[in-house]
């Protein structure tokens, strides 16, 4: 359960070393600054959306590879490259992708950049009828609030208007979101696209659907604690400010820890240690590596929850009072009992993975 | 109600609004972009504490308001408990410091026992090896300025290095809040018990709306150590402070957390209503006498709990005015 680049430099993988066979690929495209390669920082590297100016332009495919819940091959292509030329061999690289990730400067004049999309989906579509294709619209902080929907409007209507000439009128593997590193929506659609290839998303929705109901939860999602990217959520529909402070919780859980608490960062504990928690060792000499639990209250009776459940693999809660007034502990004690069945199951699922 | 009159000066665009709006009204750092040159003064009424009243005035700092304010009759240095002058570490002319000069003439008339704060701002633009030699070497440059002797005899002078893209602005801010409040020596006796009886490693006391930290205990540290308290103790303002303000995008405000980490328990409560305290516990101490199980930390945290309950009544008498 961590990203596979372990030195603190936190370098990226050089393409083609590394892959991970059974891994799911996902391909971030786009022209040349549009801002893949701050995306894949800003979330994966925790930079500073304001650092992301000194970034120099990717030169040669870069892999990033993510493994948590799934395990997923992040490949920038640089934009300066033409993928769909004929001359370039693609095919393989379509039929493995499990999704296109295709980045448009919303601050730039976007119709080339539309009219290459256009190209890519075509080659991609030939090549793997079920890939899907998420356009980001992105810098959209740049734009006026007013001005936002009406440029995710003029973008989609020209996509399918030249899908449509192109005979791809059919082509309903595509979406498209307004993104920008400068606040957390870039953390919501990257979540919802990942969380689309993993296989077992049904029953881990299911088992967090269970959860919710037993303890009276508004709200609950699976995270990772290092990119603060949610895995699965249950059923109910999501609202953004909500994704957004169980978001900033895990930053401040991870901030506090590793300013108060120590070596969490320190990944010493294997796996298989970290899965069987009851079995830690008693000796005084080994200090055990503890999960982390975070509990904080707000005004009008919300109660937000963090449990690491695997290691660096959270499950939040979102609870709201319905002014009953229950005995705070006594939630508490349900939530923690709850969670531990919670994590029993996780573990059933992924036990032929772990 | 009588207020303490806290003048924030220095030249246009150095960041003093920059630095008002972060700690007094929840900016972060990348909003100050958005600020305008402010036109003459800006005043803010702050309460921190049982009535520590402050009147913060953000003077514009463009020449011309500058002159104006020293001209013969301008009531804005008059009766000043402070007077924070901000340089821009790398704006600063040596113009600049002949009206810094003019300002602390005036104010030797008017208010001869003012205290004066010197930040020494935008410190992120130098390289990091360096700071603390062109801070210094700034220092003493402003040092040597004839005007400033009068109040430098009187013990009168602090000075400070900041910027907004660090904690260094906490704590410079939490030593300029220090100074004005008055004996804390109660507060700390009181701190002490506290963590003796909750075996604390640390606890640390912030004022409620700016998270400036008030006090902390263990105060006093080898010089090591006690500088990285203080580097903890500013992190952790600025952790909180931010999550404070993005509980409010749901309407909500902060109540009190409770972290379970790696080798310490760490809880923030409501203290007062103008304090939040902090305690951290390692997590040897408490596990000596309790088994593993999870629902052994809720007694745990029942029984820190409590005690911050017991607490909240004394620390409510601690009247800060009334020492005055
Ligand atoms: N790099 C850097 N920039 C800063 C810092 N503090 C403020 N700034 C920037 O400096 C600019 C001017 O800041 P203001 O706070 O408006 O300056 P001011 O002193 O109030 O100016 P007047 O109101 O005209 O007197 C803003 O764009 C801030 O973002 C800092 O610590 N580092
Ligand atoms: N305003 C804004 N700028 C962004 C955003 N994302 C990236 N940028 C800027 O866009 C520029 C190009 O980004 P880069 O990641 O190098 O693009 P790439 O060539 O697609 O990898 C950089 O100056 C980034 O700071 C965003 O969400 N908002
Ligand atoms: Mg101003």
């Amino acid at each position: 359960m961590s990203y596979s680049d372990e030195d603190e430099s936190l370098q990226y993988n050089s393409s083609g070393s590394n892959h991970n066979n059974d891994a799911a690929t996902v391909i971030l495209m786009g022209r040349r600054r549009s801002g893949k390669s701050s995306i894949l920082e800003a979330v994966f590297h925790k930079m500073k959306p304001w650092e992301s100016v000194y970034i120099e332009s990717t030169a040669k495919p870069e892999v990033l590879n993510v493994a948590s819940l799934i395990n997923i091959n992040l490949m920038e292509l640089p934009g300066q490259i033409d993928y769909v030329d004929p001359e370039y061999d693609n095919s393989q690289m379509f039929r493995q992708t499990g999704a296109i990730i295709y980045v448009i400067d919303a601050q730039d004049e976007y119709y080339g950049a539309v009219r290459n999309l256009i190209r890519v989906v075509e080659k991609a579509y030939m090549e793997n009828p079920n890939i899907r294709v998420e356009v980001l619209v992105h810098k959209i902080d740049g734009l006026s609030e007013e001005f936002r929907d009406d440029t995710v409007r003029d973008i989609k209507d020209r996509t399918s208007e030249m899908l449509y000439d192109g005979g791809l009128e059919s082509f309903a593997g595509i979406d498209f979101y307004q993104t920008s590193i400068y606040d957390q929506s870039i953390y919501e659609v990257l979540s919802k696209i990942i969380s689309r290839l993993i296989p077992e998303l049904p029953s881990l929705e299911h088992l967090l659907d269970n959860f919710v109901q037993h303890s009276a939860i508004e709200k609950a999602f699976i995270c990772d604690l290092k990119s603060k990217l949610y895995f699965v959520t249950d059923s109910s529909p999501l609202d953004s400010k909500i994704y957004e402070v169980c978001a900033e919780l895990i930053d401040l859980s991870i901030d506090l820890d590793s300013l108060l608490g120590g070596n969490h960062d320190d990944d010493s504990s294997s796996l298989e240690g970290s899965i069987t928690e009851g079995a830690i060792t008693d000796g005084e000499s080994t200090p055990k590596q503890k999960r982390l639990r975070c509990v904080s209250k707000l005004s009008s009776g919300i109660k937000l929850y963090l449990h690491e459940v695997l290691k660096d693999l959270c499950l939040i809660a979102f609870i709201r009072d319905d002014g009953i007034g229950a005995d705070d502990s006594a939630t508490l004690a349900v939530l923690d009992y709850n969670a531990a069945i919670f994590r029993k199951g996780l573990e059933r699922i992924f036990h032929d993975r772990l | 109600m009588s207020y303490k009159n806290i003048l924030l000066m220095g030249k246009s665009g150095s960041g003093k609004s920059s630095m008002r709006n972060m700690i007094f009204s929840n900016y972060s750092a990348i909003d100050t972009r958005r600020l305008g040159a402010t036109i003459d003064v800006e005043r803010t009424q702050i309460r921190l504490l049982n009535n520590l009243n402050l009147s913060l005035m953000d003077c514009g700092g463009q020449d011309s308001y500058m002159l104006n304010y020293i001209k013969a009759g301008s009531t804005k240095l008059n009766n000043a408990e402070l007077l924070i002058y901000v340089f821009d570490i790398e704006g600063t002319q040596p113009k600049d410091f002949e009206i810094f000069n003019l300002i602390l003439n005036t104010l030797k008339n008017l208010s001869p026992r003012c205290k004066i704060f010197l930040l020494v701002h935008k410190m992120d633009l130098v390289n990091e090896e360096e700071r603390e030699k062109v801070f210094l070497d700034f220092y003493v440059g402003v040092k040597s300025s004839s005007n400033l002797k009068f109040f430098l005899d009187q013990n009168n002078v602090q000075c400070a290095q900041t910027s907004i893209w660090d904690e260094s602005l906490y704590k410079a801010w939490s030593q300029i809040v220090g100074s004005l409040i008055p004996e804390t020596q109660a507060l700390q006796k009181h701190l002490k018990n506290l963590g003796n009886i909750v075996s604390a490693e640390f606890i640390m006391i912030f004022e409620t709306s700016t998270f400036l930290k008030i006090a902390t205990h263990p105060n006093s540290l080898p010089k090591d150590e006690q500088a990285d308290l203080d580097s903890i103790t500013q992190r952790v303002s600025g952790i909180i402070k931010n999550y404070k303000k993005s509980v409010e995008k749901i309407s909500a405000r902060f109540r009190s957390l409770t972290l379970y980490a790696n080798s310490k328990s760490i809880y923030l409560d409501n203290l007062t209503d103008n304090m939040v305290i902090m305690i951290v516990i390692p997590d040897s101490k408490i596990e000596k006498d309790i088994n593993k199980s999870t629902t052994v930390k809720i007694s745990e945290e029942k029984y820190v709990q409590d005690v911050i309950k017991r607490a909240r009544k004394t620390f409510e008498k601690l009247d800060f005015s009334g020492k005055k």
